[in-house]
């Protein structure tokens, strides 16, 4: 075989393994976040569409969580049919926000199944007391980060692709040790989500001392009179 | 009269298993609709006693769970949930409930009313919706509740000694049967038998903590005990407190120590105008919880039990109408729900209801006071034992 072809079948047979890997590498995900129920406590959707065959892989999406939400350990540990969520740090579930501190929750798929597009997670939360003020406050719950790694298939690695970026995060499942995972690109409807905390008016706390105050001693000097009374009666 | 008794006794636990069989039937029906209910009917609690119980069941404290501010003995109780059936503490809450029922009766029979009225006090309990709901929702308080009636039930036939060994066991369960301690005091007969209910208290108290102290230490104290002496819940809750405490923190802690203030001067003063005979023992006692919650920093629904279960055991020495009684149960009722609405709206559809919460709070207190008010002035007192001899009047012949 003189060169020229052997440079020809070499290509013809690489070309494919080149075209599958750009098809691979502008691929992107598609993130869908909502947060479902009403009030101070609630859940937060996310729904991955995967454009990859990463059977066998872990998908790990890293929420940065503000100091005016909170998740419930004990109640995370509970629930872990789907996945598990879980945070490596104490969370005081009793704390008010100004007396918080912003936390990271991991959420753990379960391995990828042969020709699953999708992976859902449900993350329960919850809204802490705020402040008190003059107007409502807002909670901010910026963009994950989504990451993905194959520790049940040893030697194999999510696709290596130029950009794309590896970084350390918690081994599975919500180990304290630290393994490298691949950040996987992704784009979104919505990369922050906002909720509204309505917290007590300020401007109402004198007269809500002051009232609250008479109430209390005139009740007092009322049941007082009326026991003292009975049990004169009855003497 | 004793075979009226015996039967009215027998009636009583027919009445006492139908009582039973609709709390466990309840029971049974709560994890369907937890499933399906955004709301769970399950409490809170109840699931932080099932996974400290889950701690100690693999060697470690109980304390591991978040929020658990109970004595370890409640958690040891409740291992049961991780052998037998999650639903075990429930059970047994139930089963405590019914057994306060049975104590009502027994109080009643042995403060001498007829074994009718009796039996249809401990009725009254075993049909309460509050009490139903309350136990099967999976609150611990009917077990303090049951200690408390058998302590008052030993106060009555005398035994001084049990009464403290049953109070000092409710102690160390549940701080607040402490309030009834200068009352079951005062209705001693004499300085050697307060001395009993002193010792006895102290014994069964002192042991259960230094047991506990031994196995769990510092953190046993601060969760059990610290915690409630210095809480300050500002979350909205039916205490009126909690919203000048949210709006102005340290600002308006003078309110709660007010309040202490108010709480001890109210409890003394029915102390002193009731419990003098052991007799109305009941009566002072529902009084002294009563003025507890009502005058407590934070009130939840299941502190409810504190007085309500005593409340059958004095009932039927009140001198109110039916039409009275009734008209009185609905006001408080009435005034508890338009609470919850504005509260529902709050914690689960993110509505602003803060200052109506605090005006139904307000509500509420003012409610509760004027209740016990009408209780207290319509009290009638036991008669004087029957050997007591008074003077007859002199008759002056002229």
């Amino acid at each position: 075989m003189n060169k020229s072809a052997f440079t020809w079948v070499t290509l013809s047979l690489l070309f494919p393994l080149i075209l599958a890997k750009r098809n691979f590498c502008h691929k992107t995900a598609t993130v869908h976040r909502w947060v479902s129920q009403n009030g101070f406590h609630r859940s937060l959707q996310t729904s991955i569409h995967i454009p990859w065959n990463l059977t066998g892989c872990i998908i790990l999406l890293e929420e940065k969580f503000p100091s005016g939400a909170f998740v419930d350990p004990d109640e995370l540990a509970r629930d872990r049919k789907n996945g598990v969520n879980c945070v490596l740090q104490h969370i005081d579930v009793e704390a008010f926000e100004p007396k918080s501190k912003p936390f990271r929750v991991y959420s753990y798929s379960m391995p990828i199944t042969s020709g699953q597009t999708e992976v859902r997670i449900t993350l329960p939360f919850h809204l802490r007391y705020h402040e008190a003020g003059p107007k409502d406050k807002e909670v901010v719950l910026v963009q994950p980060s989504l990451l993905a790694s194959c520790p049940y298939l040893p030697g194999e690695v999510v696709q290596n692709c130029p950009g794309w970026s590896e970084g350390p995060a918690p081994c599975v499942y919500c180990s304290h040790e630290l393994c490298d995972w691949t950040h996987l690109p992704y784009s979104s409807n919505e990369l922050e989500v906002s909720l509204n905390v309505p917290v007590g008016n300020s401007d109402h706390g004198g007269v809500v001392m002051v009232v609250t105050a008479f109430t209390l001693i005139l009740a007092t000097i009322y049941l007082i009179f009326t026991v003292q009374k009975s049990a004169k009666k009855n003497r | 009269m004793l075979e009226a008794v015996r039967s009215s006794i027998q009636g009583v636990e027919r009445h006492l298993l139908r009582a039973l069989a609709l709390r466990l039937a309840l029971v049974a029906l709560t994890g369907a609709l937890d499933a399906h209910l955004p709301v769970k009917y399950t409490d809170v609690d109840y699931l932080v006693f099932s996974d400290a119980a889950a701690h100690v069941a693999d060697g470690r404290s109980p304390y591991l769970r978040h929020t658990y501010r109970y004595p370890p003995l409640l958690a040891w109780m409740l291992v049961p949930n991780l052998w037998l059936h999650p639903a075990f503490g429930k059970v047994l809450f139930s089963v405590a409930d019914v057994t306060v029922g049975l104590l009502v009766n027994r109080l009643l029979l042995a403060g001498g009313f007829e074994a009718a009225t009796a039996a249809s006090f401990a009725q009254a309990w075993w049909l309460n919706p509050v009490s139903v709901v309350i136990c099967t929702r999976g609150s611990a308080d009917a077990l303090t509740a049951c200690l408390v009636l058998a302590a008052l039930l030993a106060a009555q036939r005398s035994r001084p000694g049990l009464a403290g060994l049953l109070l000092g066991t409710a102690v160390h369960l549940r701080l607040y049967p402490v309030v009834l301690g200068f009352n079951f005091l005062a209705a001693c007969s004499s300085n050697l038998a307060r001395f009993r209910l002193i010792l006895a208290g102290a014994v069964s108290f002192g042991s259960l903590t230094w047991i506990s102290w031994l196995v769990y230490g510092h953190e046993f104290l601060e969760h059990s005990y610290l915690y409630h002496l210095d809480r300050r819940d500002a979350r909205h809750n039916f205490s009126p407190l909690f919203y000048p405490l949210y709006l102005l923190g340290a600002k308006a802690a003078w309110l709660g120590t007010l309040s202490l203030v108010l709480q001890a001067a109210l409890i003394l003063s029915v102390a002193v105008a009731f419990a003098k005979r052991k007799a109305d023992l009941p009566f002072a006692s529902f009084c002294a919880c009563a003025i507890f919650v009502a005058y407590n920093k934070v009130v939840t629904a299941q502190y409810f039990i504190w007085f309500l279960s005593i409340l059958p055991a004095c009932a039927p020495r009140f001198r109110v109408s039916s039409t009275r009684a009734l008209v009185l149960s609905a006001i408080w009722l009435v005034t508890q729900l338009t609470w919850l609405l504005p509260a529902y709206l709050l914690e689960f559809q993110g509505l602003n209801t803060f200052m109506l919460i605090w005006l139904y709070s307000l509500a509420f207190f003012v409610v509760n006071v004027f209740v016990l008010a009408e209780l207290a002035a319509s009290y009638q007192p036991a008669p004087p034992p029957h050997n007591t001899t008074r003077p007859k009047p002199r008759t002056v012949r002229r």
